[in-house]
């Protein structure tokens, strides 16, 4: 049925419908494919597809694959000590086997990206899958429920935004010793509550929306509206937000490690190496800043690139740009 | 007894290039070219007026003004860079380049001992409180009075000591004071970490309302004689100091004896002084205002020093910084500092500096109660290398409680010899031959239980593997290093260190002093990240800290032989003072209640053609002696 | 509406009550002995238990809260345990620096970001939309340390162009007498701030731009700068308002590097230091604050979304 609404849509001629005054759009709901309604999410096949010709998201995607590799295999090729601090070598500038130098333990700092991108890619990633999963479902079930429920749901996300994050980390860091697994555990529960708010906001204007009173006309319930209609038209904030959480997630880690609830050492970060070189930023240490800044903005760039492709290719009206 | 615990605590001291080879090297290194014979030169032509811009410590402005400060409110702040400007201190500590009293700069004359030092008698030289009161033996007796009532919120109160010691005073005339004490003690002891924590106050202030004209010395009844009358002038004053934004106007708080006197202290913490006219004392300020400055962070401040005027003096506006300190951070730009004029003087406050194991711990107290098991973890603290890749060489190494530098009338030869130098094999050795299988790069275990010798000893099992939690602040970049390579040298000879790193205040909170059954005692190691510094107990015996129930033997250290040297040192003659001091550091120094480790020190900077300024061993400073100079 | 509105306040005061348990709970489940915290690690038992019955720590958990309730009903907002000054006092000195460092990034950013998404969305994959693009990833990626520490060395330190120091007077008008001393604080926060809002507008409004109420617009002659400002901005801007909404309670705890950085005392740098220095009544005081200006922020974002949609209802 998708497969035929899209070939619909692709035949249309843009001047005819143009043309239409907006009455008729809504008029036209009741029975055929309705032009100002939204698409219904397409398979994936097409996705996959038109995703396949986006050049900007295999872009993303390729740079992607580049960090993984170079954090997950890189260490296989490049050999260094991350455990072993190196008192007599610290602070040293890229010179003759120490391609970007080292930091104020004598770590090398092209091996440290490599293993604190480990920690770093799996706590990003998994940060911002897991709240905005979290944060949209709430957002949005709120959003679409209405009344007394919403009044409920978005009082506790006031609750939580207002209890100190700093706070609550500190603490967790003196009664817990963080690690990956808690790490990503709290920083989620600390996260979800951008994207619920604003995936409420946007249900908020789509509810009322004639595709949605069609759907439900047709039978709709209510978790098939969030999650089939309401959720996918959403879209575009919940990837620009997920793609944001990833950026977030990275540099959180940075202030974590002042509160005492960051990776204990030896185990690096990129954020926490960025946290740790900025401190010495006056003192000419370029190669302790920049090198992490750079691979963190690498990161949140490939993450947007694909974020937005992924919008693109299941948006399908923006297909016809 | 105030741990440093804030690395930039500007605790100003100048540079003495004593006989160990490392000081020299870091007077060679450190020392300001073009600036004089030393740091901070004298000399010049003095200008009169002019004002001078202090930086204060991060986040710490002067928020309490009585001198009577409880541990809440203590600070370097308020303390050293605020009460004592005004107020003076019966005595002042920190004599140039020496950790020795300043007698010309001090209210009293040297103490005079008698009676088998069980009595004290003080005269007075002739200083005025601004309301026209002379300071005399009432006003020390005053100052007796309410720290008898008051003792829980006096910060420094030892229980046993002042004024616990006292058993009487006794004003003999207007200018003498005679204070009789509960047993004899060594006078070296009494007169550093005893009279150290009298500053007389003003009659004026012996009042519990400001309805009542203030009172006068001759006065029929005063409050303070009575327990009740103390606590209530006591609360009244410490109700007044609440009242922050009215300081510079009070009636009770401007009366002052010290070179100055406040004239304004904003909301944000900037406090501005001009001179006391009415100070008696040798050296009257030259500058026509001091004003301190609030920086919210060693970032801020080091900020002005850069983009501001690294020479100052009457006709200069704009930022600056006058006297302020170089963040740890930022030590590798010195070059750069002095290349805009600033002059540098290198900081050692007198203390010494070490980490907490905690002997009472129900799984690895056992192990850390064997010597042989400190002894091989002091091996493994290569403080020389930490000094050189953590501290930017501006530390000292810290081998005893009596220590050789900086530069003090107390250590002996013995206390510059590292008795437990870096050596991982030494550790290695100590381990194996006391029933230990070491497994480097994994956990060494226990192979050899029991008691007897060459086995691992009494409450250790078959097979315990040596694993540690340590604990340190955020926030001491030279910490975190220290910390770091300790972790990674011990695992060389495979003892297992976890790094925990927390709040500072989370530190205060969790090492305590503790029961083997309590969960308090679940701490194993623990770094303050700062040193212990001799202030107010200026004269190094260990009573506050290595005694058994000492408030600063946090780690259930005891051992009974140690408690009488102790002893000793607070009770010895004058003439015996010396080697019972000297019995107590060598012990304590081999026996290693605590593990050793390097001494921050400070870089404190100055600007360009601001003289006068001399670092003083215990954070004091003197801005009536500071002047600026046409070049 | 108005009922809603009543209704909302009414849940606003729970939510407060809610966040000051759960802080109120969280303090007095972080083990150890506070009173060492705040006094010092050589602090006497007596002073210990001074310090503990003057601040009723001894007391059992419901009958502390009760009490804290108590004085927050009467406006007391908490004494500080460090600061010698009472948390109102604080915030009433430090308040106002927040507002107009944290509120002029907010507005400036907004009055730039707002257009600049727009115009994205409008010349979209073109070279303008890549540039802003990156450059937004650049400073967003980029902690505001960094940035603030940057501006300094370069601006202050390299060209003296400006001074290193926010402006250090003690009230709103000192501070707007020194606007030299407010550049560069503001600038950090502000970029920061284009970089998230105009990514977030660019999206919505490449999203509404495909709208077929824009495309009849533009098919019925309307100019395209009227296109854009009449139908494209009104409804692209719902999640800035979200964003909007819950930057308000940033005005007061966001502040926190620029002051760190800048040297202006802030209610986020107290508040961020209270929380690290066991200054527990300075936090909760300020939480309670910040609690109130979370649920208004959401409140008037809520509002917003009506005024903008008009079929967005509220029942």
């Amino acid at each position: 049925m998708s497969e035929q609404r899209l070939s619909d849509r692709r035949r249309r001629p843009d001047a005819a419908t143009v043309l239409q005054p907006a009455p008729q759009a809504g008029s036209a709901a009741a029975g055929q494919e309705p032009a100002a309604a939204r698409a219904v999410t397409p398979g994936s096949t097409s996705v996959l597809r038109s995703f396949a010709r986006h050049r900007l998201g295999l872009a993303g995607l390729a740079l992607i694959a580049a960090l993984v590799l170079f954090c997950f295999a890189g260490p296989v090729l490049y050999h260094t000590d991350q455990v072993h601090a190196s008192i007599m070598a610290t602070n040293l500038p890229p010179g003759s086997g120490r391609p970007l130098g080292t930091d104020a333990n004598g770590y090398d700092i092209l091996g440290r990206l490599m293993v604190g991108g480990q920690s770093s890619l799996e706590i990003g990633f998994a940060v911002a899958v897991l709240a905005t999963i979290i944060g949209v479902i709430w957002g949005a079930a709120a959003g679409f429920a209405g009344g007394l429920a919403d009044a409920i749901m978005m009082r506790i996300v006031d609750i939580v935004l207002a209890i100190p994050a700093i706070f609550l980390l500190i603490y967790l860091a003196s009664v817990f010793r963080p690690t990956v697994g808690l790490l990503i555990v709290v920083v989620s529960l600390l996260s979800w509550l951008v994207p619920a708010r604003l995936v409420r906001g946007d249900v908020l204007t789509l509810r009322t929306r004639e595709f949605i009173a069609a759907v439900r006309t047709m039978g709709g319930r209510g978790p098939h509206i969030v999650l089939r209609h309401l959720v996918p038209n959403a879209f575009g904030t919940i990837v620009v937000s997920a793609t944001f959480q990833i950026a977030d997630a990275i540099i959180l880690l940075a202030t974590l490690s002042f509160l005492g609830f960051g990776l204990p050492p030896p185990a690096a970060t990129w954020g926490g190496m960025l946290s740790q070189g900025t401190t010495y930023l006056l003192d000419g240490y370029w190669w302790e800043v920049y090198p992490a800044g750079l691979i963190i903005m690498l990161t949140v760039i490939a993450f947007s690139l694909v974020g937005d492709a992924l919008r693109d290719c299941l948006d399908a009206r923006l297909r016809q740009y | 007894m105030r741990k440093v615990t804030d690395m930039n605590r500007p605790t100003r001291r100048r540079m003495v290039a004593a006989a160990t080879p490392l000081l020299v090297a870091l007077t060679l290194a450190v020392s300001g070219c073009g600036s004089g014979s030393g740091p901070a030169a004298r000399g010049g032509t003095p200008v009169q007026g002019g004002t001078a811009y202090f930086a204060e410590q991060p986040l710490q402005t002067p928020t309490y003004i009585f001198p009577l400060i409880s541990g809440e409110n203590f600070t370097g702040e308020n303390t050293a860079d605020f009460q004592t400007l005004l107020y003076e201190p019966l005595y002042w500590y920190g004599d140039k380049d020496n950790p020795a009293i300043d007698y010309p700069l001090s209210i009293g004359n040297p103490p005079v001992y008698s009676d088998g030092n069980r009595v004290v008698t003080i005269t007075l030289k002739h200083y005025v409180w601004s309301d026209g009161e002379t300071v005399s033996a009432r006003d020390v007796g005053f100052w007796i009075n309410l720290l008898k009532a008051n003792k829980e919120n006096w910060a420094s109160y030892v229980p046993g000591g002042f004024p616990d010691n006292v058993v009487s005073w006794k004003a003999l005339g207007t200018a003498t004071v005679q204070l009789t004490l509960n047993g004899s003690y060594n006078p070296t002891w009494f007169t550093y970490n005893e009279l150290s924590q009298i500053t007389p106050l003003p009659i004026a202030w012996d009042r519990t309302s400001l309805t009542a004209p203030a009172p006068v010395p001759t006065a029929a009844s005063l409050p303070d004689t009575t327990t009740a009358g103390a606590t209530a002038v006591y609360n009244f004053l410490n109700s007044q100091a609440k009242d922050i934004s009215g300081y510079a106007s009070s009636p009770v708080w401007s009366v002052v004896d010290g070179p100055w006197r406040l004239t304004s202290l904003t909301s944000n913490g900037t406090a501005t002084f001009v001179p006391n006219k009415s100070y008696t004392g040798p050296q009257k300020p030259h500058l026509a205002r001091f004003v301190e400055l609030p920086y919210t962070s060693t970032t801020a401040e080091f900020s002005v020093l850069r983009a501001g005027s690294a020479t100052g003096g009457p006709g200069t506006s704009g930022e600056q910084i006058s006297v302020g300190y170089v963040p740890d951070n930022d030590l590798p730009q010195q070059p750069a500092l002095r290349s805009q004029g600033y002059q540098l003087v290198p900081d050692y406050t007198w203390g010494f500096d070490y980490f907490e194991p905690n002997f009472n711990n129900p799984t690895v107290g056992p192990v850390l109660r064997q010597l042989y098991f400190r002894q091989a973890f002091q091996h493994l603290v290569d403080q020389p290398g930490w000094i050189h890749a953590y501290y930017e060489g501006l530390g000292v190494p810290t081998y005893s409680p009596v220590p050789a530098s900086p530069a003090n009338p107390y250590s002996d030869a013995q206390a510059s010899v590292n008795p437990y130098p870096f050596s991982v094999q030494a550790a290695q050795a100590l381990l194996a031959a006391h029933g230990w299988k070491i497994v480097q790069n994994g956990v060494t275990t226990c192979q050899r239980a029991g008691s007897g010798a060459g086995e691992c000893g009494s409450g250790i099992k078959a097979g315990q593997p040596l694993n540690f939690t340590l604990m340190y602040p955020t926030g001491t970049p030279y910490t975190d290093g220290a910390m770091v390579d300790l972790q990674s040298v011990a695992k060389e000879v495979g003892i297992e260190i976890s790094l925990d790193q927390v709040t500072a205040a989370t530190i205060d909170e969790d090492i305590e002093p503790c029961s083997p059954s309590s969960s308090a005692c679940s701490w194993e190691l623990g770094n303050y990240g700062g040193s212990w510094v001799f202030e107010p107990d200026h004269y190094p015996s260990g009573e506050e800290i290595f005694q058994t129930g000492a408030l600063g033997n946090v780690n259930n250290y005891s051992d009974p032989a140690i408690d009488k040297l102790i002893v000793a040192t607070t009770t010895a003659s004058a003439a015996s003072a010396p080697t019972a001091l000297d019995a107590y550091a060598n012990a304590v120094r081999l026996a290693l209640p605590d593990f050793w480790q390097p001494s921050p020190g400070t870089l404190v900077i100055v600007q360009s053609n601001l003289r006068g300024f001399t670092a003083n061993s215990y954070g004091f400073i003197n801005p009536e002696e500071w002047y600026f100079s046409k070049s | 509406m108005t009922v809603y509105i009543v209704r909302r306040i009414a849940q606003a005061v729970v939510v407060v009550l809610g966040v000051t348990v759960v802080t109120f709970g969280l303090e007095h489940l972080i083990p150890g002995s506070l009173a060492r915290a705040i006094i010092g690690p050589r602090a006497s038992r007596a002073a210990i238990a001074a310090f503990n019955q003057a601040n009723g720590l001894n007391r059992p958990f419901l009958e502390q809260y009760l009490a804290f309730l108590g004085r927050l009903v009467h406006g007391n907002l908490g004494y500080s345990y460090r600061l010698n000054q009472s948390v109102d006092s604080l915030i009433v000195h430090q308040l106002p620096n927040d507002v107009l460092l944290v509120g002029s990034g907010l507005v400036l950013a907004l009055a730039i970001a707002i257009p600049l998404g727009i115009a994205q969305a409008v010349h979209r994959n073109r070279a303008l939309d890549h540039a802003v693009t990156s450059t937004a990833f650049t400073l967003y990626s980029m902690p505001s340390y960094w940035l603030a520490i940057l501006l300094i060395a370069a601006l202050s330190i390299r060209l003296h162009a400006f001074p290193a120091e926010g402006p250090q007077a003690a009230t709103i008008g000192g501070m707007l007498a020194d606007p030299r001393a407010l550049v560069l604080p503001v600038l950090t926060l502000t970029l920061i701030n284009i970089a998230l809002f105009s990514r977030y507008m660019r999206a919505a409004a490449i999203e509404t731009l495909a709208e077929d109420y824009v495309r009849v617009a533009r098919a019925k002659g309307l100019r395209p700068r009227l296109v854009l400002s009449r139908h494209v901005l009104r409804n692209s801007v719902i999640s800035v308002t979200t964003l909007v909404g819950l930057s308000l309670p940033a005005v007061l705890t966001a502040g926190l590097i620029v002051e760190n950085v800048f040297n202006v005392p802030g209610v986020g740098l107290t508040y961020y230091t209270a929380a690290v220095n066991s200054d527990y009544p300075v936090e909760l005081g300020i939480t309670v604050l910040v609690g109130i200006v979370t649920v208004l922020g959401n409140l008037m974002a809520d509002l917003a979304y009506a005024a903008l949609d008009p079929r967005v209802r509220y029942v």
